[in-house]
């Protein structure tokens, strides 16, 4: 059902999310012909559900405290992908139904506020907007929180946007630019050939003379035959979503020592997500979804905004997250011109379309806006391990 | 009934409660409006226990789940406890019955009809028999397990059972022509639960059209009824005498049914017949065209063209061992084809723990009541296909406001996949989780790869206070 690819392109991307559809968009508006592989429908993992993050999620620093020092080398990364979503969206027309009304992270107990406090220093020290509330201030500006918050950290540049609008604006901005969109290809091997590369595919084989892999997850294997090692893991994760109530959550907000976020979209619907797992699945079936994930971020949901009781679950469904170092992994590979990796690292849709800015402006030869040197693939070159132990601190920039 | 939620309300100051499943009591007061109302600062109240997990919900353990106590599930439930099963029978409604034995839920007006009586003489029998009976209560999930899920009474339980059989009936598919949301549209269904539960009849003037001997039964209810039942409008051709064979076949399985068909006929002498007639359109007002020409004044309408099977618990599922299914939430056959199919299925949960069970002479009623259907339906074939008559400004998705056009536009601009399509035009997102609409998007796209609507947990909105607690 699925049609034939042709069997020449310029320039083929893999991935058809956030990342790759943003980087055939700006090497489209270089002048480049593209060609967008994407296995399911593009941009259709659901894996993200319009946080747009900023502050480190403390989820990620109690599940891979390893990744910490990774994390903190993107952090600067944060606030800039922020406002370049904003300024996307602006140069484009584009309406991604954004609001930065600022994100909040909740403590219950002085022990989590002290965890906050700490966190909040690093961050400030690595240039974040932030600073912690007291339980009058959590009253005053957040009133919907319940009883048990005795205070937050803030962080302004934080905020939300509408996945499905911003997805479906993207997309059709790439047609605009004569991206040749494809949808429904599942890549099945890549490999290098003497004028360029070769994609084997369900849909069949396509040679070309650059290639950019955006598979999220599923990178690691496309760059395995280039001497990449790229350890990227799919994390099924559960988001639920209720249906729409009058305006009362404004923030995005998460919980110092509890897996979940929560955040009001423009259309009233309360999703609630925080990383609680969801069923991994073989190939590209959708992750299978757990009870207990289920009652249990509803559950917190509950604590954290007692008003949310009498509102509905609609829907449940399981997105991947992709975790790799903690940091992305971004830019053109050395030694295979013409090649090239594009995974943004946690939180990947909010630094999506920055993390593509890089990599396409890595590609067309410009400097990009973010040094993208600690972010390069060649930290993961099988043949040079030494490399990716050596420069694993947490520099910053 | 339930499943499209299209009809919720602010009751008491609890929004988003379907109006169709809420009994109305003295004092009560019901506004329209959904959760747009519902959210305001400070309401609730903290929880103790925050991190509940599902372990920590109440269990049960029947050795017979059954979910669904319609024809098929009352059926089940009797024979898998008569093998000597502990049996929990679950029904979303508020009294046990399903749509074909639905029990009057007021004492007002006409006594219960010979249906209803069979079916109270059922629910008696299993409740004597000791099978577990819960109404008002929502299976809302099945996992891997399984394990199922369920709400009641504003909270949330687990049922851990030996062997389950789901017996969740059958949803009315809605009818896609242009006006079918307009106000005094309904489903023949909905106005067939109207008169048994709460013995009203809608006002002024009735039209009903559809395909298959429900509409002709509500017609005939609502003329015993006293209601203005003006036409009958039946996609079949009126029956003829080259039909004969086919009505003595039908006499020959079940000589009750076809006495009772007759009867309906009696009754509607004076109400005019479109046969080999569909609606096409309705326009405010109400006046309804037909794909014959005809138009018809009316100011309740009552479609009834398809039924669909309620298989989401089933679908979500996927095979399990011990979990078996019967009734119309796997082919479409009718209440009797269901009571058999039940008896069938009970016995072979029963079977599965090990126990002796015997569903009497359940299979050669299936077979016989199959029989009767497939000849029925030889006489209820529509005359031309129901495929309806979708323009571009045509809902497709009432929950969301999604037109055919709508639809369309997403296909134009690549939308190859129904999840796509869901994706881009937010078709399936609303309160009725695709049950309404899907339906009308396969019809409406049916080149497009299937997948992106397979039911998952919650297959109906639960409240998250009822998961909290």
């Amino acid at each position: 059902m699925t049609p034939r690819l042709p069997q020449r392109a310029e320039t083929v991307v893999i991935g058809g999310g956030i990342v790759g559809t943003c980087i055939a968009g700006f090497l489209a508006e270089a002048g480049m012909a593209v060609t967008l592989l994407d296995s399911g429908h593009a941009a259709g993992s659901t894996s993200n559900a319009g946080s747009l993050h900023v502050q480190m999620q403390s989820r990620f620093m109690r599940l891979y405290p390893a990744q910490v020092p990774g994390l903190e080398a993107q952090l600067p990364l944060y606030p800039l992908a922020v406002r370049f979503w904003a300024e996307l969206g602006a140069r484009l027309g584009l309406d991604f139904e954004m609001k930065l009304t600022g994100g909040l992270m909740v403590a219950e107990s002085e022990e989590q506020l002290a965890f906050l406090g700490h966190k909040a220093a690093r961050e400030r020290a690595l240039g974040l907007d932030v600073e912690i509330l007291g339980r009058s201030d959590v009253e005053r500006m957040a009133p919907y929180l319940g009883p048990a918050i005795v205070g937050a950290e803030l962080c302004r540049d934080e905020g939300k946007l509408n996945p499905l609008a911003a997805n479906k604006a993207l997309a059709g901005w790439t047609r605009g630019l004569g991206v040749d969109r494809r949808p429904g290809v599942r890549v099945t091997a890549v490999a290098a050939d003497t004028d360029g590369f070769v994609v084997e595919s369900d849909a069949g084989r396509m040679a070309c003379r650059r290639l950019v892999i955006a598979a999220a997850w599923d990178s690691g294997r496309l760059a395995a035959p280039f001497g990449l090692a790229i350890p990227s893991v799919a994390e099924p994760l559960n988001i639920a979503i209720t249906e729409p109530a009058s305006p009362l959550i404004g923030h995005l907000v998460q919980h110092a020592d509890r897996m979940i976020t929560l955040k009001q979209l423009g259309s009233g619907q309360v999703v609630i997500g925080g990383g609680w797992p969801a069923l991994p699945a073989a190939g590209n079936a959708a992750p299978g979804l757990e009870l207990d994930s289920l009652i249990a971020s509803a559950t917190l949901g509950l604590h954290v905004v007692p008003a949310l009781g009498q509102l509905r679950i609609l829907r449940c469904w399981a997105g991947n997250n992709t975790v790799v170092d903690g940091r992305g992994v971004l830019g053109r590979v050395a030694g295979h011109p013409g090649l090239a990796v594009a995974i943004p690292g946690d939180a990947g849709y909010t630094l999506g379309p920055l993390a593509a800015r890089m990599v396409a402006d890595d590609i067309l030869g410009r400097a990009p806006m973010v040094d993208i040197e600690q972010f390069r693939p060649e930290r993961f070159n099988v043949a040079l391990p030494a490399q990716a132990a050596g420069d694993g601190g947490g520099n910053g920039q | 009934m339930g499943a499209c939620q299209a009809c919720l309300v602010n009751v008491d100051g609890v929004s988003n409660r379907r109006a169709c499943m809420v009994k109305v009591a003295d004092g009560m007061v019901a506004v329209p409006g959904g959760g747009l109302e519902g959210l305001s600062a400070g309401s609730g109240g903290a929880i103790e226990g925050f991190l509940r997990r599902a372990a920590d919900l109440p269990e049960r353990r029947p050795d017979v789940l059954v979910i669904g106590a319609g024809p098929a599930g009352l059926a089940a439930a009797l024979v898998a406890r008569r093998a000597g099963a502990e049996v929990l029978l679950l029904d979303e409604r508020g009294s046990a019955g399903g749509q074909y034995y639905k029990q009057p839920a007021v004492t007002a007006g006409p006594a219960a009809d010979a249906q209803a009586r069979e079916g109270a003489a059922l629910i008696t029998e299993a409740l004597a028999a000791g099978v577990e009976m819960l109404a008002d209560t929502l299976v809302w999930g099945a996992y891997p397990g399984p394990v199922f899920v369920a709400s009641r009474g504003g909270a949330s339980f687990r049922v851990v059972p030996g062997a389950t059989v789901i017996a969740t009936g059958a949803q009315e598919v809605a009818w896609p022509v242009p006006g079918w949301t307009l106000p005094g549209v309904m489903t023949t269904g909905a106005v067939q639960g109207m008169w048994r539960t709460a013995r009203r009849v809608p006002p002024g003037r009735i039209v009903i059209a559809g395909n298959g001997p429900l509409n002709l039964q509500l017609a005939a209810e609502l003329v015993a009824a006293g209601a203005n039942v003006v036409a009958l409008v039946e996609a079949a051709r009126a029956p003829g005498i080259g039909q004969a064979g086919v009505v003595a076949r039908m006499a020959a399985s079940a000589p009750g049914l076809v006495r009772q068909g007759l009867a309906y006929r009696l009754r509607l002498r004076g109400v005019r017949m479109l046969w080999g007639a569909q609606v096409r359109a309705v326009r405010p007002g109400l006046e309804i065209e037909t794909d014959t020409g005809q138009v018809l004044a009316a100011d309740t309408l009552c479609l009834g063209y398809e039924l669909a099977p309620a298989d989401e618990l089933g679908r979500g599922l996927g095979q399990q061992p011990g979990v078996f299914s019967a009734g119309d939430c796997t082919t479409i056959g009718g209440a009797h084809v269901a009571a058999a199919a039940g008896a069938l299925a009970g016995a072979a949960a029963a079977r599965h723990l090990g126990l002796v069970a015997d569903a009497g002479d359940a299979e050669v009623r299936l077979a016989r009541h199959r029989g009767f259907q497939a000849a029925l339906w030889t006489l209820f074939a529509p005359a031309r296909p129901l495929v309806g008559h979708l323009t571009a400004e045509t809902i497709v998705c009432r929950c969301e406001g999604v037109t055919a056009g709508d639809v369309a536009a997403a296909q134009a601009a690549g939308a190859a996949s129904h999840a796509a399509i869901k994706q881009a035009t937010r078709l399936g997102m609303g309160p009725c989780q695709g049950r309404s609409c899907a339906p009308l998007l396969a019809r409406l796209a049916p080149e497009a790869m299937p997948a992106g609507l397979a039911p998952r947990a919650p297959v109906r909105p639960v409240r998250i206070a009822d998961l909290a607690r």
